[in-house]
């Protein structure tokens, strides 16, 4: 079985994968090259409904997304109705929302990910640490433990290369 | 007024790049560093919305097309100032040569026609051996 806190790009990289990651930077060098290139990702959506809905910001992300990511920028609604695609047997599939409740959208309708890697969400108030680069209010932590619930693999991890952190496991280790 | 410049980088690398010219070209004012580690996008918009509020003419210098140092200055450029009428601008692969080049002519040249003298600079800098 896949031990899918130590996916490493290169040799054992699974041949398909629908990962959906949460991060508040969206698209940026850490999910096009060390997402992107590390797991020769060939379909890499961003699903945020403000930027989909501005024709600037598609053709700014078509740009910096290398083609053969098979970059998009849609809407939530439309990202969901994708997730079809992105099961198809060699799809190497990354879909990037900037918010846990996002996510939860894909919780909610059963369209479970392989993984739900909370990849970056930074310090604001009302936000508590969990790891360097994760900081979450109790409400998303809340909405993370009802995804695990439901059988999601939550895990933190902002680059294959780094060691992944179960979610539910950096939550009983937070000082108290 | 002066033209300012700030570097926006991962990591370390704009300060870096900072005292890098510093010890080639000697102290800098309105030169400054900004690394988005532990930013969120919102927090750096923020942030360099902050130094256009005094209305100096900007060059925003970041190190990588795809990252969100880009992203949020290209915000910040086609947002704030094409509103306000600050001349500003953002250019992606910061390297020594370009940074040189604005220091050296940033008292020199016309906004605009620095701005293309940087990105062909930054090119320029650019060389290769035969191999």
């Amino acid at each position: 079985m896949l031990n899918w806190l130590k996916i490493k790009p290169g040799k054992g990289t699974p041949e398909t994968f629908f990962y959906l990651r949460v991060d508040d930077r969206l698209i940026h060098g850490q999910v096009v090259i060390g997402w992107g290139v590390g797991l020769d990702v060939n379909r890499l959506v961003l699903a945020d409904d403000r930027l989909a809905a501005s024709a600037a910001e598609r053709e700014f992300y078509r740009q910096i997304i290398p083609e053969t990511m098979g970059g998009t920028v849609v809407s939530l609604a439309e990202a969901l109705e994708l997730t079809g695609e992105l099961r198809q047997p060699g799809r190497r599939a990354i879909v990037v929302v900037g918010r846990v409740e996002d996510a939860m959208r894909w919780v909610e309708t059963g369209q479970h990910p392989d993984l739900l890697i909370l990849g970056g969400l930074h310090s604001r108030e009302g936000r508590e640490r969990l790891t360097d680069y994760l900081y979450l209010t109790p409400q998303e932590i809340e909405q993370l433990r009802e995804a695990a619930g439901r059988g999601v693999r939550v895990v933190c991890r902002d680059l294959p290369t780094s060691e992944g952190i179960d979610f539910l496991a950096a939550l009983g280790q937070r000082p108290r | 007024m002066p033209v300012q410049g700030i570097i926006i980088a991962h990591a370390n690398l704009a300060q870096a790049l900072i005292s890098t010219v510093e010890q080639i070209a000697g102290r800098q004012e309105d030169l400054c560093a900004i690394s988005n580690t532990e930013l969120s996008n919102e927090d750096l918009d923020r942030t360099l919305r902050e130094c256009l509020a005094g209305g100096q003419p900007v060059v925003f210098f970041t190190d990588f097309n795809a990252g969100s140092t880009y992203a949020v200055a290209r915000r910040v450029v086609d947002s704030h100032c094409q509103i306000s009428g600050t001349p500003c601008c953002a250019l992606t692969g910061v390297n020594l040569p370009m940074l040189l080049s604005f220091v050296m002519k940033r008292d020199t040249m016309p906004f605009l026609a620095l701005t293309e003298a940087l990105r062909e600079d930054g090119h320029r800098g650019i060389q290769k051996t035969p191999c």
